[in-house]
C-alpha cells in the first residue's frame, strides 16, 4: 500500500480529505491515521515496579518488509523504533522521526541531530534529506535547496539541479524547472518537457496535469489545487482533455475516481464514464473493488460539507466492482 | 453493488480484507461482504504482510498490538 499511495498525490489529496473529514463526523477516526496514542494515563504508569515494564508501546504503523515502526514512551521521552513480527524489538526506539521501510532503508532522524537513510540495523548508512527510496532512487535535497536523486550507494543518479521533484513512479518523475514541470527518466533526461503547472505521478501510464493556470493553494502543507486536470499518457500526449464538468482523481486498477456534478462515477483511460456518476463518496479501486457511499436521508445535499457537519443525513458505504 | 450499503465507514480493500465501521466501532469483511473479524474495535487498520495494528478499550480491559487475519492478536503492545 506504501507504494500504492506515492502516485496518489495532489489531486487524489482531495478526495482523500473528504473521506477522512466523513471519518471524523461519525465520530471515527480515519482508520489509516495515526493511532493516537493511546490512553495517556498509561504513559508511565507502573514505572516503579519493575524496569521490564517501562516501555510503553504508543502508537505503531503497518509492517513494511518485515519491520513496524513503534511508538514508545521511555520514562519521559518518546521515541520510534521498530519491532519485527515476533514483536521483538529490533531497532531500539532512538528516532524522533521514523519511516516505514521501503527497499531496506528508511527516513529517520534523532532528536537534535542526525538524519538520513537507516538500514535495518538501525545504522544511519546515507545522510541525506529527501524522501522514501522508490524504484532504486531517492528525491533527496542539498544544501542550495536543489532537488536530485541519489541510487542506494549514496551516490547522486541524477545531480540536484531541480525546483522541486516527486518520486520515480512507472519509470518517470516529475520535476519543476522555472516554475514548470515536466518528467525525467531515470538517466536524468527530460522526456517530457517542462510545460505544465502541475504534473502528478504516473500512475497506470496516466498522469494528471495541469495546462491552464489553475488557483491553488496550500492548507496544512498540502497542495490543493481548484483547477481540472487533464491526462497525459508517457509520451507526454494529452489523452484526455481537461473538462470543467468532470474531475478526475487518480487511476488505479484502469480506472479512475470522476466527480461529475457533485456525484462520483468512474472513468476509463480514454476518459469514458464507465461507472455513472451515483455515489456519494468514491475510493480508488483495489484488489478488484472500490468502496463508495451513498447518502440517506435527504434529496437536497448538493454538496459534501453539509453532510460532514450535520449527523442526521447518514452515509452508507459498500463496495462496488 | 457487490456489498450494499450498509456501514458508516469503509476502508479500501488490502490484502483481501477491507475495515468496516458501524456505530463507531471497526471490523473486517471479506470481499463477499462477509464479517470476518467482529465489529468491536475502536481502532483498526489495513493489513499489511497478513498483520493489522488495533485498538480496543472497554472498562477493564485495554488491547493494542497486531492482529492475524483471524482477528487473533499475534503481536500485544499492551502489555
Amino acid at each position: 500500500m506504501t507504494f500504492r499511495k506515492l502516485g496518489r498525490r495532489r489531486f487524489s489529496q482531495l478526495i482523500t480529505l473528504e473521506v477522512v473529514a466523513a471519518a471524523s463526523a461519525t465520530g471515527i477516526k480515519p482508520l489509516y491515521q495515526s493511532l493516537i496514542a493511546a490512553t495517556p494515563s498509561l504513559a508511565g504508569q507502573n514505572n516503579r515496579k519493575d524496569k521490564s515494564i517501562r516501555l510503553r508501546f504508543f502508537d505503531a504503523e503497518n509492517f513494511s518488509e518485515g519491520l513496524a515502526k513503534v511508538r514508545v514512551f521511555d520514562e519521559k521521552t518518546e521515541k520510534w523504533g521498530y519491532i519485527n513480527k515476533q514483536g521483538k524489538l529490533v531497532i531500539k526506539p532512538q528516532f524522533e522521526i521514523a519511516e516505514n521501510f521501503s527497499e531496506g532503508l528508511a527516513i529517520a532522524r534523532m532528536s537534535g541531530g542526525r538524519s538520513g537513510y537507516i538500514n535495518k540495523s538501525g545504522k544511519f548508512v546515507l545522510h541525506f534529506g529527501g524522501r522514501t527510496f522508490s524504484e532504486g532512487l531517492a528525491a533527496v535535497i542539498d544544501d542550495n535547496e536543489k532537488w536530485g536523486f541519489i541510487d542506494k550507494t549514496g551516490k547522486f543518479a541524477i545531480q540536484p539541479q531541480f525546483e522541486y521533484v516527486e518520486n520515480f513512479s512507472e519509470g518517470l518523475a516529475s520535476v519543476k524547472i522555472n516554475d514548470k514541470s515536466g518528467y525525467i527518466d531515470k538517466t536524468g533526461k527530460l522526456v517530457i518537457p517542462a510545460q505544465f503547472n502541475i504534473a502528478s505521478d504516473f500512475s497506470n501510464g496516466m498522469a494528471a496535469v495541469d495546462i491552464d493556470s489553475s488557483t491553488t493553494f496550500t492548507e496544512n502543507s498540502i497542495t490543493i489545487t481548484l483547477s481540472n486536470p487533464g491526462y497525459i499518457d508517457k509520451m507526454g500526449k494529452l489523452v484526455i482533455q481537461p473538462s470543467p464538468d468532470i474531475r478526475i482523481h487518480a487511476f488505479s486498477e484502469g480506472l479512475a475516481v470522476a466527480q461529475i456534478n457533485g456525484k462520483y462515477g468512474f472513468v476509463n483511460k480514454t476518459g469514458k464514464v464507465v461507472i455513472p456518476p451515483k455515489f456519494d463518496r468514491a475510493l480508488d479501486f483495489f484488489e478488484g473493488l472500490a468502496a463508495v457511499g451513498i447518502v440517506y436521508g435527504s434529496e437536497e445535499i448538493a454538496a459534501i460539507e453539509p453532510i460532514i457537519s450535520n449527523s442526521k443525513f447518514k452515509l452508507k458505504m459498500g463496495f462496488d466492482r | 453493488m457487490v456489498i450494499q450499503p450498509q456501514f458508516d465507514y469503509v476502508s479500501s480493500f488490502s490484502e483481501g480484507l477491507a475495515a468496516v465501521a458501524i456505530d463507531k466501532k471497526i471490523g473486517y469483511i471479506n470481499k463477499v461482504g462477509k464479517i470476518v473479524i467482529p465489529i468491536q474495535l475502536d481502532r483498526a487498520k489495513d493489513f499489511f504482510e497478513g498483520l493489522a495494528v488495533v485498538k480496543n478499550s472497554d472498562k477493564n480491559n485495554f488491547r493494542f498490538g497486531f492482529i492475524n487475519k483471524k482477528g487473533e492478536m499475534v503481536i500485544s503492545l499492551s502489555r
